[in-house]
């Protein structure tokens, strides 16, 4: 009895000495070695993920219902791949292939299992993710935090599980190519960046990166003869099917950007600032040479300077590119901020001060998302445009000052 | 008190000082008790006109009530008193205003020792617009809970979870809004300031708060399910005049989706922090404490769905005391403010000055300042091995309670 009351004054108690001992205990799973606590989590947050996920997956998007629809039950009409000769698709020629592939399966809904197969692709998103924070930080902790945020970001929620929209794809094979690059593969590399290009056109906005890669000596011009190589092969189901070779190659360069009618779609760029309506063809073209004039200054510049390519460079050299590629480029949508969401996350883990980055971009990123899904904004666009100004120049002074710290 | 007083050896200027916060206070309240709200004459009457016709105490065995009986309670016995029920109503209310301001001063008190503060806490949260707008405008009720809480937290900084909890648990009898702290209280037991037993009152006392209603009839499992019956009301909007996410996102699109999807992002987000401080290793000093509870009054409304203006009460109370124990932060206190009765007065007086959407900006960037603001202290203790930062000598951390 008196070993209990000096135990209850003593403050220890055997509830709480047993969930705090549980808390820490080491659990192996192979070579992992996790606390209980962190199983516990990564457990929770994934089922926290696939609620999430499932609450918007009635959402039936315009994109969906409008063009994805359409094409499945064109394909369940042929019941062929031959369907893909029709020219009702303006989309990258490989999501045609699953869209084939989805038509073939029977009963069940065409949109639900879409969106699975897109969430799917969003769980492999944050696992290479928290393997890419894991090679910069090697803390375990900061994997297991990478891998849970990147799952519950609103931008890649909404664009696979609300918006059944395919950039997860090209985000996943733009993330492999990466860790490739990293470890100085760079076979591996161009092929996942070329299959990512296959999905979204808009990941040429990261070729520069791979022309930095050429230039630092760690890819040669024969691994970049792979883009094409790839790309063409990718076209070869299509061109069995009777789809034009002219076609297939001008889907793959440009996408599905039909829309020509206005600089910007939501995006908040350039265009939000000097206006997007006017002189609308003109104005593009000068943008796209004003950004090759750009990068063409930017690589003069780096090309005279000696530095190193590390890991956090390259990676601030990616953020940089998708961000500055959407800021001039016209014809951007609300999702021209996806790769640099993911990217924004993995920089802020490797480098903790810029922690605001990935918190503005991605509330602007969603903001943008919204625009599309209610029609309207609450904020302006053109003080978003301003934000994400400020973030091109915020990363690219981190570029500036880490290429000269490298001497 | 009188001890207090005596002790501190106040003089004249401190006496008039607090005497004269104490008139303004009453004088502000008075000035405003005749204002009769939209809630005074769609809820408060007709559920005191109920109790004189469905025969008094009686009348709780019905539904025509969705508050939790407690409250009900002090509605009951405003009903049975010969005072216009209005002014009774918002002299309770408003006592606990008083009360509010009293406890925020002892808490400043404890964690500062400076008179000044202290008094100055005492007459600041006194002359606060959101409060007395609360109570002696809008004639709500959310001082009541915030008392309480305010009262849990006082306990945990002198070193007395179980009354802390106890405290807590009748928060949380009166509202619900009292769980957008709750995960501040798990960081407290993580951080083994409070037992998991203590945990057991809040079950407990809302239990026994619902005993009486339950003894004059109303079903058990009606009074056990008020506050999910109440989540399901006002939900026409995702967001009602609070400046929250969905102000910038559009109150409107996607109701359904965007309600359960809220729900899910802020479990998410909470989930991640909340691993992330039982993860890392350090001390929880009493001003951390503040921090945090103003961090989660504040993070828990920003996402979730149907947040009405008023719901950023709790936060309202501790951004102030951390404004007076850290006066480097007053600036937040300061915007908060501003952003919170800019919200009332959108409901109260239909003004609208500036769009919702950019007082949700300055929210999260509050939000934001917050979060480094614990990040960074969580780096700086862990890494220090615990060791107390130069510039918070008088701060010490919480040591484990006795009870």
């Amino acid at each position: 009895m008196k070993k209990r009351i000096s135990r209850y004054r003593r403050g220890e108690n055997r509830m709480d000495i047993f969930l705090k001992n549980l808390i820490d205990k080491k659990i192996k799973l192979g070579k992992l070695s996790l606390t209980f606590l962190e199983l516990v989590f990564l457990l929770v947050i994934t089922l926290f993920a696939v609620m999430l996920r499932s609450s918007v997956f009635s959402v039936a998007s315009g994109d969906y219902t409008s063009y994805f629809e359409p094409w499945i039950f064109q394909f369940k009409a042929w019941d062929s791949l031959l369907a893909i000769s029709e020219d009702v698709s303006i989309t990258n020629i490989p999501i045609l292939y699953i869209l084939y592939l989805i038509s073939k399966v029977q009963g069940g809904s065409f949109m639900l299992l879409l969106k699975v197969i897109l969430s799917v692709f969003d769980f492999i998103l944050a696992f290479l993710a928290g393997y890419l924070a894991y090679g910069f930080t090697k803390s375990k902790s900061k994997t297991i935090l990478t891998y849970a945020v990147i799952l519950v970001l609103p931008t890649v929620v909404a664009s696979s599980a609300m918006w059944s929209q395919f950039e997860v794809i090209s985000a996943v094979c733009v993330l492999l190519s990466f860790c490739f690059a990293l470890k100085d593969k760079p076979y591996p590399a161009i092929l996942f960046y070329t299959i990512a290009t296959l999905f979204l056109s808009l990941t040429f906005m990261l070729l520069p990166l791979y022309l930095l890669l050429w230039m630092k000596g760690k890819v040669q011009i024969q691994h970049l003869f792979l883009l094409p190589v790839i790309a063409v092969i990718s076209f070869i189901p299509a061109l069995l099917n009777g789809r034009s070779f002219k076609e297939c190659t001008l889907l793959y360069l440009s996408g599905s950007f039909t829309d020509k009618t206005i600089l910007t779609r939501n995006w908040p760029n350039i265009f939000e600032i000097i206006g997007k309506d006017a002189l609308v063809a003109e104005l593009s073209k000068v943008s796209i040479l004003l950004l090759i004039a750009m990068l063409a200054c930017i690589f003069y510049y780096l090309s005279r300077k000696k530095f190193e390519l590390t890991p956090v460079l390259m990676l601030r050299f990616a953020l940089f590119f998708s961000l500055l590629m959407p800021f001039f480029l016209p014809y951007m949508q609300e999702r021209s901020g996806y790769m640099a969401d993911i990217l924004a996350v993995i920089y802020a883990v490797a480098d903790k001060k810029k922690f605001y980055i990935p918190l503005t971009h991605v509330f602007i990123s969603y903001t943008a998302y919204s625009a599309y899904f209610s029609g309207e904004t609450y904020v302006s666009m053109r003080v978003l445009a301003y934000i994400l100004l400020a973030l091109v120049v915020l990363v690219g002074k981190d570029i500036f000052l880490s290429v000269n710290k490298e001497k | 008190m009188m001890k207090f007083l005596k002790k501190q050896k106040m003089d004249a200027i401190d006496l008039c000082f607090l005497a004269g916060m104490t008139l303004l206070g009453v004088i502000i309240r008075v000035s405003l008790r005749k204002v009769v709200t939209e809630d005074w004459v769609m809820y408060w009457e007709p559920w005191l006109n109920a109790f004189h016709e469905l025969g008094g105490f009686k009348a709780l065995a019905t539904d025509f009530y969705d508050y939790a009986p407690p409250f009900m309670y002090i509605l009951y016995f405003i009903s049975i008193i010969p005072v216009n029920p209005m002014t009774a109503y918002k002299g309770v209310v408003c006592t606990f205003d008083f009360i509010l301001a009293i406890t925020a001063a002892r808490i400043i008190w404890n964690i500062t020792g400076n008179k000044t503060k202290t008094f100055g806490a005492y007459g600041v949260i006194l002359m606060i617009p959101t409060f007395f707008a609360n109570s002696a405008l809008w004639a709500q009720c959310d001082v009541i809970y915030a008392v309480f809480v305010l009262l849990a937290i006082y306990e945990i900084v002198k070193k007395r979870p179980n009354r802390s909890m106890i405290f807590y648990g009748i928060a949380f009898a009166f509202k619900l809004q009292t769980l957008f702290v709750f995960p501040v209280f798990l960081i407290m037991w993580a951080k083994n300031k409070m037992k998991i037993q203590h945990f057991l009152w809040v079950p407990a006392i809302y239990l026994l708060g619902m005993l009486p209603a339950w003894i004059a009839g109303r079903p058990f499992m009606e009074l056990i399910n008020i506050y999910v019956a109440q989540g399901q009301q006002d939900v026409y909007a995702l967001s009602l005049k609070w400046a929250n996410i969905y102000q910038v996102l559009g109150i409107g699109t996607f109701l359904y989706e965007y309600t359960e999807a809220g729900i899910w992002i802020i479990l998410s987000i909470l989930l991640i922090l909340m691993f992330y401080m039982v993860y890392k290793k350090y001390d929880i000093t009493r001003e951390m404490l503040l921090e945090l509870m103003v961090f989660y009054g504040l993070l828990t409304i920003y996402f979730l769905p149907h947040m009405h203006e008023r719901y950023a009460y709790l936060a309202d109370v501790f951004i102030v005391l951390l404004a007076f124990v850290n006066p480097k932060k007053a600036y937040l206190a300061l915007a908060h403010i501003i952003v919170s009765f800019s919200t009332y007065m959108m409901y109260i007086a239909k003004n609208f000055t500036i769009p919702l959407s950019y007082y949700a900006i300055v929210e999260f960037v509050i939000i934001v300042i917050l979060g480094i603001d614990i990040y960074q202290y969580i780096q700086a203790n862990e890494k220090k091995n615990q060791a107390v930062p130069k510039d918070e000598k008088k701060d010490q951390p919480i040591s484990q309670g006795g009870e």
